[in-house]
């Protein structure tokens, strides 16, 4: 099975994940199969508390699957501790989220270089920049996550998200907080990269328009993948 | 492990500033500080002691021998080593016209000091303050004197039998320190002055003083061959040396022992500022948690993100070790600068390294130990939570390794405690109560929280706020409880045994004991004193016995600094004892070992023991004992142990001989008088004229003296109790304003649903109320058992309770506790409800 899954960018089968609550167990997944082709972008959209977004967490190791196989880069995230899932994001995902979650008290620079930093990188500092300026932010390199818009603050986040040269890109309605004219440059900015870097991005969204940038859109309904799970 | 990249994230972080540290920083500034100022001080006061021993001695090295001169062979061994000085120190009665005081005499000759000067107020050298002009001799005096005499310079004094003019008052006397604690004020006058008073008799209490200045620059280990060669020379000479590296070892071992207890009450403060320290840890993990979560998201291990805020938290603890280091290291120059001219104490003006180190291996250690706990806490932290937007709440137990690491670093700060001081007793003592306490404290706090929430709710919204205050999440029950718990107990168990011991001194004095005690009376003249003594009005039971002075110097075989020793009897085989010899067993005395001696005993000398010294310095019946009289060796065998009343203050002596064994040397007796009522100044100066060569001792003067300087003892430790529970106020408060966010939040609701300010603040009130009496009561129970072990165990003394002391300190945490609370929650209460409703 593994094997069959390997040439996948990212491979689900079966997988289902249920929460503990206040008032017992909750499934918020239900066997959910889904794969992505390496480079491919796919859409996930879905009403509120459908479970995009804990799709997005399991793929990036971010919360353990109650039942499936989840393979990611080839990797299978089955068994690993949280150590060896961090080591993994490092090295294979990039997550942009909502909320852009900079460290607020580092600068654009450090927050892009941060990755790069754990991965050991000697020039991570000349890569970060890099990055920066392929983002349009040459001239913010110093500034705080404080000291600027929210559009520059996503866009240090999509530097950060592609710094360490993630092939997977993991997107949590990265214009939600944004207004509509800076969301769509964010868009077309994310877009362009994943090309340049030839990644595979999987971009959770309210907007089916914003979806339909992808090159396919899944659906995620009650817990389960109701349209697009394959390619 | 990745130190630079820990250390490249920690420096960016500390970037946004100390936003969050001050309660941190000042906790662990002032615990710090506390103990650097005490151990600075008291070292340069030790180095100032050591440089400047020959000052402090009078020369290089000193004979002093009780009752007798050196003999000329002695004298002839010494006089050719270098210069030779004498000096006499006796007690005595200083009269004046209509007033009588106990004097300390030193009676020098004409090379007196051979180191440092004296300087007298008026600025006349000694000789001429001393020497004999138009028939009368000088004296200068101590400023005290002429107080007590009623006189002034130019005055005139009667001491012994001839009369002087007071013609200096003693501003510095270069050798004072070393000769250790006195009961009266200094009386300078010349050698040939003494010996024209007439006080010299044989048995009189003297002790003479040879002090020998070696030729220039001779090195200690000269000085102390020397010493060793004399004691090779005259094996049974019986005097005491001390060379110039030992010239006030008495003042060194008391600052010693006060820097120790001082240190003690400091480090209480730097353990409860822990508190503080745990509570900022925390509240700083809380803040990160976001960062935390975004670290890990882009690939931080957990061992990481703790290594990276264990640095933080170190480079914060740093600034308060440099903050606490600095003032220990500027404490010797700005002592020695504002100080020095008024301190009776030589000091040293330099960078006191020793206590620096230990200053700062303290601090890191607490740091650490009250750190790991909360930053353990980051590996809770899930990447997860930034896009789950749920609150992290930190529960159970760390990893076993963080216990451990725990456990390693307080037996660290426990071994080292123990490897820089000397009484390992009372620092074991200390850890346990301290170890103790916490444990109790902290079963105590959540022994509130969780009768808090079992209890039935109040009908009282008030009431049940402010229960429901307590054991909510983020309560602040714990650390008020420990921080303002800790700094009680202290301070509750210093007030008693300052109560215990002033109580002591005050009526500690038996019904039955003697007003005064008479020395140096002359066996010719005892029948004489005890009949003028018998006549005076109120005069009760008069006991007489007979006085010497003499070293032990052997135990069996063994030379007395080859003799080991336990607990505290020790000090009986230091330097000269009173001895004395009786046919019968003395008053106040029981025998329990041994038997006593016949009367009219005649056969090889015997000697009586205190039982609990024998105890201590290992004796059993039947062993000799060689004590050094008068330049003469006399061997006795021990026939019997005694118990002793020393509470009685009647006559007792540690050693009771045969009187076949010291009736034939020289002596003089101790006259013990009782006064039930009468006055006892007009016996004394009574007495002291008819009788001028005794010297009466009145024993509340001594009592009050001695209480004079505990009191100046205990002031210190309270000072330095007052930073213990300054601290615990701060974490009080540190542990407030970290809950002042929910407060504000609340008190905002509350308002909005038709809660008045007095309302909130009635209910804030409670809630402290209730920490503050909790904290009350464990200060005062814990407190109390501390104060009856030391009063019992330590200072072996009856404890008092007081009822006061327990009152004053439950109302003084519960306005503590109060105020404190509501301080740092006025902010919640003043908040208005719109902007902080129209954010949410």
């Amino acid at each position: 099975m593994c094997t069959a899954m390997t040439q996948f960018a990212i491979a689900l089968k079966d997988v289902s994940l249920t929460l503990p609550s206040r008032a017992g167990p909750v499934e918020i997944l239900k066997g959910v199969d889904l794969q992505v082709n390496v480079g491919e972008a796919i859409g996930i959209v879905g009403p509120s508390g459908s479970g995009k977004t804990s799709l997005l967490m399991l793929i990036a190791g971010l919360e353990r699957a109650t039942s499936g196989q989840i393979e990611v880069a080839g990797v299978s995230l089955a068994g690993k501790t949280e150590n060896a899932l961090a080591a993994f994001r490092r090295d294979n995902i990039g997550i942009i989220f909502q909320s852009f979650h900079l460290i607020a008290t580092m600068t654009a620079l450090e927050n892009v270089a941060v990755p790069l930093e754990f991965r050991g990188v000697a020039n991570a500092m000349e890569v970060a920049g890099e990055k920066l300026r392929q983002v349009g932010l040459a001239h913010r390199f110093t500034h705080y996550p404080g000291q600027l818009s929210g559009g520059e603050q996503q866009r240090v986040a999509i530097a950060r998200a592609l710094a360490s040269g993630a092939k997977i890109l993991l997107a949590d309605e990265p214009t939600g907080n944004l207004d509509q004219e800076t969301g769509e440059q964010i868009i077309d900015l994310l877009f362009e990269l994943r090309r340049r870097q030839n990644a595979s991005l999987l971009l959770i969204t309210h907007d089916r328009a914003l979806a339909m940038r992808c090159d396919r859109i899944a659906e995620v309904r009650d817990g389960k993948i109701i349209a697009g799970n394959g390619p | 492990m990745n130190f630079p990249l820990w250390f490249r994230f920690a420096a960016r972080d500390l970037r946004s500033g100390l936003k969050g540290f001050w309660i941190f920083l000042t906790c662990l500034a002032l615990g710090t500080a506390t103990i650097a100022v005490i151990g600075s001080l008291s070292a340069a006061i030790e180095r100032g002691l050591g440089e400047q021993g020959q000052v402090l001695l009078g020369g290089d090295v000193e004979f002093a021998l009780i009752h007798r001169e050196m003999t000329g062979n002695e004298l002839s061994f010494i006089n050719g080593k270098g210069t030779v000085s004498r000096v006499e120190t006796l007690r005595a009665m200083a009269l004046a016209a209509d007033a009588t005081a106990l004097v300390e005499i030193k009676a020098v000759d004409g090379l007196y000091p051979l180191n440092g000067n004296v300087v007298l107020e008026n600025a006349l050298p000694l000789q001429a303050a001393t020497a004999q002009q138009g028939g009368i001799y000088g004296v200068a005096v101590d400023p005290l004197l002429l107080g007590k005499l009623k006189t002034a310079v130019g005055g005139h004094i009667k001491i012994g039998n001839i009369e002087f003019e007071v013609r200096g008052v003693i501003k510095t006397e270069p050798d004072r320190i070393s000769d250790g604690f006195i009961l009266g004020p200094r009386v300078l006058m010349s050698d040939q002055a003494l010996t024209a008073t007439s006080l010299i008799q044989p048995g009189s209490l003297v002790t003479y003083h040879y002090r020998v200045k070696l030729k220039p620059d001779q090195s200690l280990k000269a000085v102390q061959d020397f010493v060793l060669a004399a004691e090779a020379e005259f094996p049974d000479a019986g005097w005491q040396v001390k060379s110039r590296d030992k010239a006030a070892q008495g003042t060194a071992n008391f600052v010693d022992r006060l820097s120790y207890f001082l240190t003690l009450v400091a480090l209480t403060s730097l353990m409860v500022g822990g508190a503080g320290i745990a509570n900022s840890v925390s509240a700083f993990v809380k803040d990160r948690t976001v960062s935390i979560a975004i670290l890990k998201c882009l690939g931080a291990s957990s061992r990481d993100v703790l290594g990276i805020y264990l640095v933080e938290i170190m480079a914060v603890a740093l600034i308060g070790l440099l903050i606490g280091m600095g003032a220990g290291a500027v404490t010797p120059y700005i002592t020695h600068a504002l100080f020095q001219d008024i301190l009776p104490l030589p000091l040293t003006s330099e960078i006191e390294v020793a206590p620096l180190l230990l200053t700062a291996a303290l601090g890191i250690l607490v740091t650490l130990a009250f750190s790991i706990w909360p930053l353990s806490r980051t590996e809770q932290v899930p990447a997860s939570s930034l896009l789950r937007h749920r609150i992290v709440q930190f529960s159970g137990f760390p990893h076993w390794t963080y216990l451990t690491s725990i456990t390693i670093t307080l037996a660290a700060t426990a071994a080292l405690i123990f490897l820089c001081f000397g009484s390992q007793r009372v620092t074991a003592y200390y850890l346990g109560g301290l170890v103790a306490s916490f444990v109790i404290l902290l079963g105590l706090a959540h022994a509130i929280i969780r009768v808090a929430g079992k209890i039935p709710k109040p009908k009282s919204a008030i009431w049940r706020y402010a229960i429901s205050n307590l054991y909510r999440p983020g309560s602040s029950a714990v650390s008020v409880i420990l921080a303002l718990g800790l700094g009680l107990t202290l301070f509750v168990m210093l007030a008693l045994t300052d109560q215990t011991i002033s109580r002591e001194l005050r009526s500690g004095i038996p019904e039955n004991a003697p007003a005064f005690f008479f020395l140096d009376v002359r066996d010719q003249e005892l029948a004489a004193f005890t009949q003028a003594v018998a006549g005076f009005a109120g005069v009760g039971k008069i006991e007489a016995a007979p006085m010497l002075r003499g070293r032990i110097t052997r135990i069996g075989d063994t030379q007395v600094d080859k003799v080991k020793t336990q607990g505290n009897g020790g000090w009986a085989l230091r330097g000269d004892r009173g001895l004395t010899y009786s046919d019968l067993l003395p008053e106040g005395s029981e025998l329990v070992g041994g038997k006593w001696w016949e009367k009219d005993y005649s056969g090889p000398p015997l000697v009586s023991f205190v039982d609990e010294v024998a105890h201590d310095i290992g004796l059993k019946i039947g062993d000799t004992v060689t004590v050094n009289v008068l330049g003469r060796d006399v061997t006795a065998k021990v026939a019997s142990f005694r118990k002793v009343n020393w509470r009685s203050m009647g006559i007792n002596f540690v050693m009771v001989f045969s009187p076949n064994t010291l009736k034939a040397a020289p002596h003089s007796y101790v006259v013990t008088v009782a006064m039930e009522e009468g006055d006892e100044a007009k016996l004394l100066n009574e007495m002291a004229r008819q009788f001028p060569s005794v010297t009466a001792v009145r024993v509340k003067e001594t009592l009050a003296t001695i209480g004079d300087l505990l009191g100046k003892m205990l002031a210190a430790i309270r000072g330095a109790n007052v930073l213990t529970l300054l601290t615990g106020v701060l974490v009080l408060a540190g542990a407030l304003a970290a809950s002042l966010a929910s407060r504000t939040y609340d008190a905002v609701i509350l308002k909005t649903y038709g809660a008045s300010s007095t309302q909130l603040m009635a209910a804030f009130s409670i809630e402290y109320a209730v920490l503050g009496l909790a904290s009350s009561i464990f200060g005062i129970v814990v407190g109390s058992l501390g104060s009856w072990f030391l009063a019992i165990w330590i200072l072996e003394m009856p404890w008092h309770f007081s009822i006061s002391v327990a009152i004053s300190t439950a109302l003084l945490a519960m306005v503590l506790s109060i105020a404190a609370g509501l301080a740092v929650t006025g902010r919640a209460l003043a908040a208005k409800p719109a902007p902080i409703l129209r954010n949410e």
